[in-house]
């Protein structure tokens, strides 16, 4: 296995100190001790609620910041011993809209960070426009200051600098926040188009949907510790049942419900009323096998709706972390 | 020659993205109107106060020099400060590219900034008092603020570098700018400092300076240029001194994590 990032038992603290007498008033636990590879090429998600430490993972990979404890390895360089090797193959793109020059246009930007690269000169226009191109930044634009820009197109900059220097490694922390949905599609093709490059990357985000879509691999993260680890298929699998089914009827009766919780293909139900109809959420592996004796049971009960959907990485991630979702 | 024009243009870019004198009229204001009024208080007030005009001189071309810490202190001096409220200070501890570097870029324009209005102030006082030196004393003179404004402004890094780990670094600015206005000498002799303090002058920026300039404003050019070198000395070793320590602090960055903090 190529492996392009290799995490072990890595922890974060962070040490909040009283500003008058510099005594430490508490320290946060941020990374409580993970261990993950990533292999090249691959799409990595990190997801979790706030303040999971996401942010924190990507930063200690970037060289941005060291680890209380651990090991973090970027395409073989220890963050701690090699950072400037790191920081050569790497670059990250926080999402929102700062971490560019506000005085400055988008071509402007560009040039600054292609200088701060040592991208060659030669290459380095053409590299600008495409990147540009790439990101979808419309050319009428370029040249406006970036203060004068929508947010989305503050995060098309950021996607187009974070490429200027080629990096084999791209970070992404939640590089689709606050964009339109046309936006946020075009973002994740563009990242499809990165993988096909070649390029390995991590990428943060709170859009189940997005993960799924995009992650060859993800991981779950709560509290600084990692929850699950796999595919998205894997989660799934894992974690849920494959399909759940939803039937909404006018009424149903106790005798229904345990004969429905007995049933071979039922592997979990749950019960609900909403507006005066019974709404039955049915989890099995094998959907037509299950429909079929649900019918059975409810023969004579007039069924008004039904609807079968395939369990996404949201009802992972709800199953996981549903019920005690604090901040911190 | 590409090298050196891609060089000189990311310095303008650098200069152009943190500076708070952007446009036209914010500029003519802090960079020219302010300190011609500045100049001119100090000058009318020199002028009146000393008994003879020769005195008067030193102070007025010393008091032109010490506009250079405008630059210095808020062009220079919130570099850093300005990276981290922009959200950029990740990437000037991330880029690969010699520290060295890239301080210098930041720091160029800022320098010739400072002499300009320098010049400006000297033009200013020379017109106004209707001054006449020989042309070499003129030479001596802008050579002199040149040196001055370089060790100034590497005084600036100093103190900007700790911008990479506080936001709070308004006041600190403003302490070293009343530092360097008090020991430079510009306005009254160093050794009427009380408690020995003179010494305190010898290592901050402009002191070697303002006597540069007594000395070449009174013909002594050579001595003038003698003791500018001191001042170029002092520079030096603020710019090496603020070299390693931004390392050390960028190094603190990583371990603190409050880089993106503004
Ligand atoms: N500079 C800091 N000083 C103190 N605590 C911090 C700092 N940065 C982060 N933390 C804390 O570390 C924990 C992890 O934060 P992190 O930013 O990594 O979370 P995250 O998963 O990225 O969250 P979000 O989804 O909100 O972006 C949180 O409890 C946060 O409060
Ligand atoms: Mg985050």
């Amino acid at each position: 296995m190529n492996v392009a990032i290799d995490i072990h038992e890595l922890r974060r603290d962070y040490v909040i100190r009283s500003i008058l007498s510099n005594k430490i008033k508490r320290v946060v636990k941020a990374l409580n001790g993970i261990s993950f590879k990533v292999k090249k090429g691959e799409i990595f998600g990190i997801l979790g609620p706030n303040g999971a430490g996401k942010t924190t993972t990507v930063k200690i990979l970037s060289t941005l910041l060291l680890p209380t404890s651990g090991t973090a390895k970027v395409l073989g360089y220890d963050v701690e011993k090699h950072p400037i090797e790191i920081r050569k193959r790497i670059n990250l793109v926080m999402g929102g809209e700062r971490n560019l020059y506000q005085r400055l246009s988008t071509l402007e930007n560009m040039e600054y960070f292609a200088e701060l690269y040592d991208v060659p000169l030669k290459i380095r226009k053409k590299r600008i426009y495409d990147l540009l191109e790439l990101a979808g930044l419309q050319e009428e634009r370029w040249r406006d200051k970036v203060e004068t820009y929508s947010k989305g197109m503050k995060q098309r900059l950021q996607i187009a600098r974070g490429l200027i220097n080629d990096p084999d490694f791209l970070f992404l922390d939640e590089p689709t926040i606050g964009l339109d949905p046309i936006g946020a599609r075009e973002l994740r093709n563009i990242v499809k188009k990165l993988k096909r490059m070649g390029k390995t990357i991590i990428f943060t985000t709170h859009y189940m949907q997005e993960a799924d879509e995009l992650c060859d691999r993800i991981a779950i993260l709560d509290k600084g510790r990692i929850i699950t680890i796999g595919t998205p298929t894997d989660l799934k699998k894992m974690h849920t049942e494959k399909f759940q089914i939803e039937l909404i009827l006018s009424f149903i009766t106790h005798e229904h419900i345990e004969r429905l919780q007995n049933l071979k293909y039922v592997n979990h139900m749950r019960t609900k009323e909403l507006e005066k109809n019974i709404h039955l959420f049915i989890d099995t592996q094998a959907c037509s096998e299950a429909v079929e004796s649900v019918f059975n049971v409810l023969h004579g009960i007039p069924i008004q709706d039904v609807s079968i959907k395939k369990s996404t990485l949201e009802d992972v991630y709800v199953k996981l972390l549903g019920g005690e979702h604090n901040q911190s | 020659m590409r090298r050196i024009a891609a060089f000189l243009r990311n310095s303008w870019l650098a200069f152009k993205g943190v500076s708070l004198w952007l446009n036209p009229q914010a500029y003519l204001t802090e960079k020219i109107v302010n300190p011609m009024f500045r100049l001119l208080f100090y000058a009318f007030l020199l002028a009146y106060g000393y008994k003879t005009m020769e005195n008067a001189t030193v102070y007025i071309f010393a008091n032109a020099m010490l506009l250079s810490t405008i630059s210095a202190f808020n062009g220079v001096g919130i570099i850093y400060f300005s990276e981290r409220h922009q959200g950029t200070l990740i990437y000037t501890i991330m880029t690969p590219k010699s520290k060295f570097v890239v301080i210098f870029q930041k720091v160029l324009f800022h320098i010739l900034d400072a002499l300009i209005t320098v010049t400006i102030g000297m033009l200013l006082a020379v017109v106004i008092f209707n001054f006449k030196f020989a042309g070499n004393i003129y030479a001596a003179l802008l050579l002199i603020s040149i040196l001055g404004t370089v060790s100034v402004s590497a005084f600036g890094i100093f103190v900007s570098s700790f911008g990479l780990l506080t936001r709070d670094i308004n006041m600190l600015l403003s302490i070293a700018e009343s530092v360097v206005f008090l020991f430079s000498g510009a306005n009254f002799p160093i050794k009427r400092l009380p408690f020995g303090l003179g010494f305190v002058s010898q290592i901050l920026p402009l002191s070697h300076t303002v006597l540069a300039i007594r000395s070449v404003v009174r013909g002594n050019i050579w001595s003038g240029l003698k003791l500018s070198y001191m001042e170029i000395v002092v520079g030096l070793v603020y710019f090496v001194l603020s070299f390693f320590f931004i390392r050390f602090l960028e190094h603190q960055a990583r371990v603190q994590g409050n880089s993106d903090l503004y």
